[in-house]
């Protein structure tokens, strides 16, 4: 008699996990089982808790502070605080939105620390930036925004970032800043203004600030992030 | 408000890029997982007792620790002070903690303990990452003993085979790493090399790939040891009393990433050779160089001054004759250092020797996704770029940057119209990655309710 083997069939899960044990894990653990396993004191599920977020919290940081030496240490800081207050995670299915938030807190802090050391330069010299490898123009553009940006409020700088960097819509924005939408609104307006308003002495940035944008020789058709929400807030505009 | 997001849009992508050249995310994922997990594991541990406690008791702790917390500053202040220097030293509190280090990765990271064994799998490699950022990567069957940690480094000894090693050399605080290998010992600052041990013919092979370490033992290579620098490569064997030191071209391009598996030399793999009757060779005779002194001065200045300046050397020497004499690592550099410049006719010119020179390598799959970057970002031709980055994934399907290059073939795919190609790609991407960077263009692309934005 010959015996019948039942083979289990391979599922997608451990193919991918052969391919990448990283990417299985992140396959199989839900957001509220990785809470449970980080409160639980699991390395492996505090790594894969970075491996799941840290392009999403990197990309933020250098949305709202540019491109900066520091970003490495804000980024480690961020986490840290995460893992040091995920006793407090309520709803597990939201730790994106609870890591946003601490990021965007985070990020704020490390501006208004910034803009104290600078009228300290003369005791801490600031470390070199990072260079953007993108065309001379766009580089330039970027060295002016985060000029400009600057030169703006923590508050301003965090809510213009948000909108018009990291492309969020007016709900994210107000969600990511603990803020009701309409109050998102009326600070991104301001926020707008005093941009525009210290934008125009940067030479690099007119083209985005006035018409015949496309003359600067770009063809993409870049997309407007939650063009929606440009209908609702005409007031800004150059 | 338009123009406003089309800047931001641009800003954006200009961030990503510099960012994508980054490794910060790696290093700091290495200190959360070998360092400040275990200590907030221990705040958690020592935490528990007490929220366990009923509220009226944790009141009552937190009120005798209080009191307990002013009779010891009432203490302090009052008594006289007495000047120690050698308890000042010895303070725990002030003192840095040693570096702690996990053994593994994925499901099956473990803390790491000084002094025990850790051996790789006879099929695959073991990576060990310190709370710095460092790395040891051991080959298949390699053994090692990671025999003490401290604050600025660690004392690794290296029982047989071939471990990649990699130190991270801090900026805030000194850094100081030995690995040791029988009667051999390496002393690192902040670099990376091959190491390769064994022990039956004590032989130790290094191959430099950056920074400089240097080497002593067996009184072959002198009091103060061998300096080694990059692109060098040092065998010596005490049973033949014999060693060399050359140039790494030979064998660069088989080792020229972090996700190229160290292997033993051929040299080592086989039984050692019996003892020549014949004088031994000096050290000072043994000494060769394959690589003209030209094209090393390139890669001098592509290390240390600015990328323009190292295009210029190259061009120079002769561009093209430059990119045939660079071992692969270092053709990428200098493709990366054009890159840097702006000239990218030269970055894909140095690309494209590259892929010739090195085909089947680590460093022609990394020159194809390089290409696919310049493609896309560049010159926006997404039909070229989806074709490099698909020729990095044929050739390197789950290389390190295979997740990023799925990525972007799904991009360049989906922008150049080519539909049923972008939706193969992300089904392919959201089977191994479904929680990655482009995950939610793939799930986008995938469906087939859904169209795709342009």
């Amino acid at each position: 008699m010959t015996a019948v083997q039942k083979t289990k069939p391979e599922t997608r899960t451990s193919i991918v996990r052969e391919l990448h044990p990283r990417a299985a894990r992140n396959a199989v653990v839900t957001d509220a089982l990785l809470v449970a396993e980080i409160r639980n004191g699991s390395t492996a599920a505090a790594g894969t808790f970075f491996d799941r977020y840290a392009r999403h919290v990197e990309r933020l940081i250098w949305s709202l502070l540019g491109p900066e030496p520091e970003a490495e240490d804000v980024l480690h800081e961020i986490f840290v605080r995460a893992l040091e207050g995920i006793e407090s995670v309520e709803d597990p299915s939201r730790l994106k939105s609870w890591l946003t938030g601490i990021t965007v807190h985070t990020a704020r802090e490390w501006i208004r620390r910034r803009t104290r050391r600078r009228w300290l330069r003369f005791v801490d010299e600031l470390p070199e930036p990072p260079t953007p490898s993108a065309s001379e123009e766009v580089n330039e553009a970027t060295r002016c925004t985060y000029d400009v940006l600057s030169s703006m409020s923590a508050d301003d700088r965090v809510f213009f970032s948000l909108r018009f960097i990291e492309g969020m819509e007016l709900s994210e924005v107000a969600l990511a800043c603990d803020v009701s939408v309409s109050t998102a609104k009326r600070r991104l307006k301001d926020a707008e203004k005093h941009f525009l308003a210290r934008a125009r002495r940067h030479g690099a940035l007119l083209p985005w600030l006035e018409e015949g944008r496309w003359a600067i020789g770009r063809t993409s058709k870049a997309a407007v992030p939650g063009s929606d929400v440009a209908a609702d807030h005409d007031g800004g505009e150059a | 408000m338009r123009r406003l997001a089309e800047l931001g849009k641009e800003v954006s992508s200009s961030l990503e890029e510099a960012r994508a050249k980054g490794d910060a995310a790696s290093r700091v994922r290495a200190k959360l997982v070998a360092r400040e997990v275990p200590r907030l594991r221990t705040e958690w541990q020592r935490r528990d007792p007490v929220s366990a406690l009923h509220p009226n008791a944790r009141f009552a702790l937190v009120a005798a620790l209080t009191l307990a917390a002013a009779i010891a500053l009432t203490v302090f202040f009052a008594w006289p002070p007495k000047h120690d220097v050698h308890a000042a030293a010895a303070t725990p509190a002030t003192a840095e903690p040693p570096l702690s280090f996990v053994v593994g990765e994925g499901q099956r990271e473990e803390h790491g303990t000084a002094g025990l064994f850790i051996a790789a799998p006879s099929t695959g490699q073991m990576p060990i990452t310190f709370s710095d950022g460092s790395t040891l990567r051991l080959a298949p069957a390699a053994r090692l003993r990671v025999a003490e940690v401290a604050p600025e480094g660690a004392r690794v000894l290296v029982e047989s085979g071939a471990v990649h090693v990699s130190v991270i050399h801090a900026t805030t605080r000194e850094t100081r790493w030995a690995v040791e290998a029988g009667p051999f010992e390496i002393r690192v600052t902040g670099t990376k090399f091959d190491v390769v041990y064994e022990p039956a013919s004590t032989g130790l092979v290094v191959r430099m790939e950056e920074g400089s370490v240097f080497v002593r033992g067996c009184g072959l290579l002198g009091d103060e040891g061998r300096r080694l620098v990059a692109g060098e490569r040092l065998e010596v064997s005490c049973t033949d009393r014999a060693m060399t030191v050359s140039a790494a071209d030979a064998d660069a391009d088989a080792n020229d990433n972090e996700n190229a598996e160290p292997t033993p030399p051929a040299a080592l793999a086989a039984p050692a050779p019996a003892p020549s009757p014949s004088p031994p060779p000096t050290p000072s005779t043994a000494a060769t160089s394959t690589r003209s002194p030209d094209a090393a001065r390139v890669i001098g200045r592509a290390l240390k001054a600015t990328p323009s300046e190292a295009l210029a050397a190259a061009e120079a020497n002769g561009f093209d004759a430059t990119c045939e004499a660079l071992a692969g690592p270092e053709l990428l550099l200098l493709a990366d250092a054009a890159r840097y410049a702006g000239r990218f006719e030269r970055a894909t010119e140095a690309l494209a020797i590259a892929r010739r020179r090195f085909a089947g390598s680590d460093t022609a799959a990394t020159a194809a996704f390089e290409l696919g970057r310049i493609a896309m970002d560049i010159r926006r031709d997404l039909t070229a770029a989806g074709d490099h980055f698909e020729t990095y994934l044929r050739e390197r399907p789950t290389g390190s940057l295979a997740r990023e290059a799925l990525g972007r073939a799904i991009e360049a795919r989906s922008r150049a119209g080519d539909k049923a190609r972008a939706e193969r790609l992300a089904v392919r991407y959201l089977a191994a990655y479904p929680d990655g960077p482009h995950a939610k263009l793939a799930r986008k692309l995938s469906s087939p309710d859904t169209e795709p934005r342009p």
